[in-house]
C-alpha cells in the first residue's frame, strides 16, 4: 500500500535538473519584459549609509518582511515547523528538509529528507588542520578549515579544465555546495573540541541526521540537545541576501569563485561583531545582569538595569534589527522551545522578563525603529542550558547554519547565470560636485 | 654676514622638512581625519536626500550594474580617463611621486601615502614609510605552517589567502574591540593591522611562490630594500629592471575604485567590523574568481597559444584571422574591454611605455603591440562591444614573463599583494569616517514579479 518512489524523486540533483530550465526562462522573461521598471531610488544618504534602504540584489531562497519576519521559499517559520519532516524521535524540522526546500522551492517528503540526510553523511570526510594556535579566534580557525577544504573544489577543477559551458556551472557548484554543507559541522566540531575539550575528537556517526550528528560531534548526546541543534540550524540558515555574510558569499561567487572561497569570505563577514557576535554578547550581558542583581531579579530592578545600560551609551544586545520591525519569529520559536523543555531555567526566566521590560523602554526612548527581540536574544541561553557555555564559539554555530542558505543560493546564482556584481563607487569629491550641480 | 644668514636659513628649512610629525604617517592621518569626518557629516545633513539615480529591475538582476552604491575615497574611475588615485592620474603619479634612488618608477610606498592622506609625499616621507613597513614585516611560524598544511599543488590563491587568515591571529583591532575600544578610535588599531598586513603580504606571497615553484627554497626579506624591490628579491629576481617592474606593477594595480569584487568584498566584510585580515582574506577570495583576477593569466596563456599556432613572427593579417577565430568560437579576447572603462586603460599605457623602454625587441611584446592595432577595429566591427580597448591585463603577463616570472597561475597573487594598498587604505578611512554596516535589501523573483504587476496597473 506504500507508494514506491522512483529513485529520481529521492535524488535532489535530479529534482534540480527539472526545475532549473523553467526558472531560467522566468528570469529571462523578467529581464526582457520588466527590465526597465523602477524598484527604487538611490540617494546620497544610502550611498553614505551602507546601502540602507537600497534594493540591490536577487536572492531566491528567502525574503524578509519587516513585520512578518523571514519566509523560506515563501514559508514562515511556523509553517515550516508544521509541514517540514522531522526526525523519527523529534518534532523540530530536520535541517535537511529545509535544505531541500531552499534548493527546490518544494516541501520534501520524509523519504526525500532522509535520502538527503544519508547523502550528506556520505559527503562528510574532512582532512585535519592544526597549524594555528589553539588560542586563535574560533571563527578564524573555522574559516581556515574551510579554506583548506577548497583544495577539493569540483568547480575550480571543472573551470580550469576549460570545457565546461556556462549552462553547466551549477553542476560542479552543486557538488561543492553539498560537500561543503556536509563537511562544515565536522570542521566546526573539530575546532570546538580542539579549543575547549583538549583536542579529544568525536567521529561522525553516519546513522544520525545532520543536526543530531553535529550535536554528537560537539559532545552533546541528549535528545533535547539534538532537537535544539536541529532547530538552531534551521532557523539560522537564511535571512535573505543583504546581510553581510550572505552578501559576501554572493558577491565573491559572482566572480565565479568556487563555493569554498565564497563561503569562507562569508564567514569572515560573519566574524564581524556587528553581524555575528550579537548572540554571544547577549549571553555575556545576561550573565552580567545575574552577577550584579542575582537570578531572582524583579522586573523593576531589571528595568533599572536596562536604563543603566542605555544611559552608558550601549545598546541592549538582542533587540532591534536592520530590517525587521516586529518580534523576530526566530525568537518566538526558540521561546516556545524553552517554554516546553526548560521552563524553570533561571536564565530563561530572565530572558522572558526582558521580553516584558525592554520593548516599552526602547519605545519610550523614541529613536528606536524596532524595540522587539531578534534571534540573538534567545539562542545563547538555550545553548548554555545544555552545557555549550563557551559564548565565543557561538558564531561558529551560526556559520554552520548559514551554509545552508548561502550554498543554496550559490547554486541558483550559477543556474540562473547571474552576472558579476559590480556597483559603482564614488568619493566625496564626486558627491560634492554632483550635489552642487543638482542643487 | 651673508654666510651666516645662509647657514641659518638652511638650518630652519631642515627642521621643517625633518620634523618627526611630518614624517609620521599616523600623525598626518590624525590631523586629516576630523576635517573629513566633518565633511561627511555635512554631506549627510545638507545633501542626504539628493537623488543619485533610479534602481531598475535590470540592475537588481544584473549585478548592480550601473547602480551607484558605495563611498570609496581612495580612487575614482572615469570611463574615459581611467583611474585617478586621490585625484591624480597615472601619468601625474609617475611625474610627482618619489622614485627609488636608482629607479624611474614611483615607489608603491609613495602611492600608499597618497591613498591614505590625499597628499603627495616628499622623498623623506616615503623613505620613512618604507622603513616602517620593513620593520613590520615579520611573519610568525604558524603562518608558514598553515600554508605547509596544504598540498603544494593547491591553487596559489588558496595558499595565499590561507596565509593571510593565519596572520589574523595577531589582529590588533580584534584585541582592541574585545577590550571595549570606543568607536571614535576604531581607525587606530585598524591602521596598525593595515600597515602590518601590507608589510607582511609580500613575505607570505613570496613564500607561496618559492614553495610551489622553487622547491620551497625561501629567500628572507632584505630590510635595506624598498617594498617593491624587496618583494622582487624574495621571489628570487634581483635584476634592477624586475625591481622597477614590481614597483610599477604594485602601484598601478593598487586600487581601481571600490565596486570591483575584491575591493567591494573587503569593504563589505569590514563594515561588520571584521578586522583587516578577515576583510582582506575575503577580498582575496573574490580576486581568485576567474571573472575578476584571472584575466592576467588568461592573456598570457592565450598569447602563447597564438605563438604556438602561428609562430612569433605572425603578420597582422594572420593575427586578425586568429582573433576572429577566437571570437567565433564564442570566446572573448582576454585583456580587452572593461566593466566601467570606455577607453584604453592608462594602466595598459604605462606598461606599454615600460616595455618600449626596456624590452622593445621582445617577441611577445611585439605581438601585444600588434594586437593593440588589430583587436580594437575587430571588436568595433563586431558591434556589441562597449569598450574595444585593452585593459591592464593585456600587458602585465608579458612583462612578468619576459623577466622569468613565467608561472601564469601565480599572477593573481601579485595582483592581490598590490590590491592590499588600496583595500587597506580605504578600510582605515571607513573606520575613521564611521561608515555604516553595508546592508542592501535583497528580493526574490516573486517579489519582483509582484512589484512589476503593481507598477503596470498603477
Amino acid at each position: 500500500s506504500v507508494r514506491w518512489l522512483h529513485s529520481s524523486e529521492l535524488d535532489l540533483k535530479s529534482q534540480m535538473q527539472e526545475i532549473i530550465p523553467e526558472q531560467q526562462d522566468r528570469l529571462k522573461k523578467l529581464k526582457s519584459e520588466q527590465g526597465k521598471v523602477p524598484v527604487g531610488n538611490i540617494t546620497v544618504d544610502m550611498v553614505l549609509g551602507g546601502m540602507r534602504g537600497m534594493t540591490g540584489l536577487l536572492w531566491e531562497t528567502s525574503l524578509l518582511d519587516a513585520d512578518e519576519g523571514i519566509r523560506f521559499r515563501g514559508m514562515s517559520i511556523p509553517e515550516c515547523q508544521k509541514i517540514l519532516p522531522s526526525a523519527e524521535s523529534g518534532e523540530e524540522p530536520l535541517p535537511e528538509s529545509l535544505l531541500w526546500l531552499l534548493l527546490t522551492g518544494k516541501v520534501p517528503t520524509k523519504e526525500q529528507a532522509n535520502a538527503l540526510s544519508t547523502e550528506l553523511a556520505h559527503r562528510a570526510a574532512v582532512p585535519a588542520i592544526d597549524a594555528l594556535p589553539s588560542t586563535a579566534h574560533p571563527m578564524t580557525q573555522f574559516a581556515s578549515g574551510v579554506m583548506a577544504l577548497q583544495v577539493q573544489s569540483e568547480f575550480q577543477k571543472a573551470y580550469e579544465q576549460g570545457d565546461i559551458s556556462k549552462s553547466k556551472y551549477w553542476e560542479p557548484t552543486f557538488e561543492d555546495a553539498l560537500n561543503l554543507i556536509a563537511r562544515v559541522p565536522v570542521v566546526a566540531s573539530y575546532v570546538y573540541r580542539r579549543m575547549y575539550k583538549d583536542g579529544s575528537i568525536i567521529p561522525l556517526d553516519d546513522s544520525l541526521d545532520y543536526g543530531a550528528n553535529f550535536s554528537h560531534m560537539l559532545g552533546f548526546d541528549s535528545p533535547q540537545m539534538k532537537e535544539l541543534m536541529r532547530l538552531y540550524v534551521t532557523i539560522h540558515s537564511d535571512h535573505e541576501g543583504g546581510n553581510v555574510s550572505a552578501h559576501a558569499g554572493h558577491l565573491v561567487g559572482s566572480a565565479l569563485s568556487d563555493p569554498y572561497l565564497s563561503f569562507a569570505a562569508a564567514l569572515n563577514g560573519l566574524a564581524g561583531p556587528l553581524h555575528g557576535l550579537a548572540n554571544q554578547e547577549v549571553l555575556l550581558w545576561i550573565k552580567l545582569v545575574v552577577e550584579e542583581c542575582g537570578e531572582s531579579i524583579s522586573k523593576e530592578q531589571l528595568k533599572d538595569y536596562v536604563w543603566k545600560t542605555l544611559n552608558s551609551g550601549k545598546v541592549v544586545p538582542g533587540y532591534g534589527h536592520g530590517v525587521l520591525r516586529k518580534t523576530d519569529p526566530r525568537y518566538i520559536c526558540q521561546r516556545e522551545f524553552a517554554l516546553k523543555h526548560l521552563p524553570d531555567d533561571p536564565l530563561f526566566q530572565l530572558v522572558s522578563k526582558l521580553y516584558e521590560v525592554v520593548p516599552p523602554i526602547l519605545t519610550e526612548l523614541g529613536k528606536v525603529k524596532n524595540p522587539w527581540p531578534n534571534v540573538d536574544a534567545h539562542s545563547g541561553v538555550l545553548l548554555n542550558y545544555y552545557g555549550l557555555t563557551e559564548a565565543r564559539y557561538y558564531t561558529v554555530l551560526f556559520g554552520v547554519s548559514r551554509s545552508l542558505g548561502i550554498c543554496s543560493q550559490l547554486i541558483w546564482d550559477r543556474a540562473l547565470g547571474l552576472p558579476l556584481e559590480r556597483p559603482k563607487s564614488v568619493n566625496m569629491d564626486w558627491l560634492d560636485n554632483f550635489t552642487r550641480l543638482n542643487r
